[in-house]
């Protein structure tokens, strides 16, 4: 009876002991998997910074080239086009047109005028 | 060299609009009928011409050509210049509307009186009166500047330092209408005298010779 006691106490012994060996390496084991997986949510993280970088100053440069095509663009429209300048003509020859046919009809009239008296 | 809205004081704008409205008349009824598509192509071109920028150095400049409109139309070319100052500050936003008046002054006066030297002092010489037209093109733009100085003193600047400044900055200006003046009229005077010479008989010689007035009969009947 006493030695079956002895032995059980032997056998959980045994069997704790077990249990400790393998859970300091399982423990330690464990341990590494989390650096692991922090070392490597960092390494994912600098990557991810290092394409927004990128991508910022892409979509920056790309915003630069907007604005000056549009300041171009705004000085552009300040200057008179071609549709001012034709435009213009048309204004003083039309108008230099009617005052050319309302001085012609008087200047007919006139003449009519004499052709009769005379 | 437009004046814009705002510079002038009413006073000032509203008694330039009356003298310009004055001048405008005067010459509207002085206007011949034979004159009318002259007058018409000048306005075009002083219409165009503040368009012809020159560079110069850091900045470049723009012709104004009163001193041309002047020697080519004489006393009516204040009708070509203040219907062209209309339409470029219409149509360009080339000075304000309220200055209109004051912006033709200073175009038209300079413009009268170059015709009137121009016709004075010009021979009968294609070199005389390319000569001639180059100095009256220069002292056209000079004029328009003492003009606006002296526009710029009644509201209130100080002249001279005003027209220094001025003068200065329109020194090429005149410069390079002066040449651009002098080209146009020896051009003129060779393809098209009777523009610069409006009764043949006083015309340049070898215009008389082909061209006698009798023969000119001829030729219109």
């Amino acid at each position: 009876m006493n030695n079956c006691l002895f032995n059980l106490k032997k056998t959980t012994f045994l069997v704790v002991l077990l249990l400790c060996m393998l859970y300091v390496p399982l423990h330690f084991s464990n341990a590494e998997t989390n650096q692991n997986k922090i070392s490597s949510e960092k390494n994912a993280c600098t990557k991810l910074l290092v394409e927004l970088k990128k991508q910022n100053k892409m979509l920056s440069r790309d915003l630069g080239h907007i604005k000056r095509e549009l300041l171009r663009l705004k000085y552009e429209m300040s200057r008179p086009g071609l549709r001012e300048i034709f435009g213009g003509i048309g204004y003083i020859l039309g108008i230099f047109g009617v005052a050319a046919y309302i001085k012609a009809r008087q200047l007919e009239k006139q003449s009519n005028q004499n052709s009769v008296k005379g | 060299m437009h004046i814009s809205d705002g510079v002038l004081p009413p006073s000032v704008a509203i008694t330039s609009f009356a003298v310009s409205g004055a001048i405008l008349a005067i010459n509207l009824r002085k206007l011949k009928y034979e004159d009318y598509p002259k007058v018409a192509v000048m306005t075009s071109a002083f219409f165009i011409a503040s368009l012809i920028h020159v560079p110069l150095g850091p900045t470049s400049v723009h012709l104004l050509l009163p001193g041309l409109v002047g020697i080519l139309l004489g006393s009516t070319s204040f009708i070509a210049i203040t219907l062209g100052l209309t339409l470029q500050c219409f149509l360009f936003q080339f000075g304000g509307i309220t200055a209109l008046g004051a912006n033709s002054l200073m175009m038209g006066l300079p413009a009268i009186f170059c015709g009137w030297l121009f016709k004075k002092i010009k021979g009968t010489s294609l070199k005389q009166n390319a000569i001639t037209a180059a100095i009256t093109g220069a002292i056209g733009v000079m004029l328009a500047v003492i003009i606006l100085a002296l526009l710029l003193y009644l509201s209130g600047e100080e002249f001279w330092g005003v027209a220094k400044v001025a003068v200065i900055a329109h020194l090429p200006v005149a410069f390079i209408e002066g040449i651009v003046s002098g080209f146009t009229v020896s051009f003129l005077y060779r393809v098209k005298p009777e523009l610069l010479f409006n009764n043949i008989p006083n015309g340049p010689a070898h215009f008389q010779e082909t061209c006698t007035p009798h023969a000119c009969q001829d030729q219109k009947t």
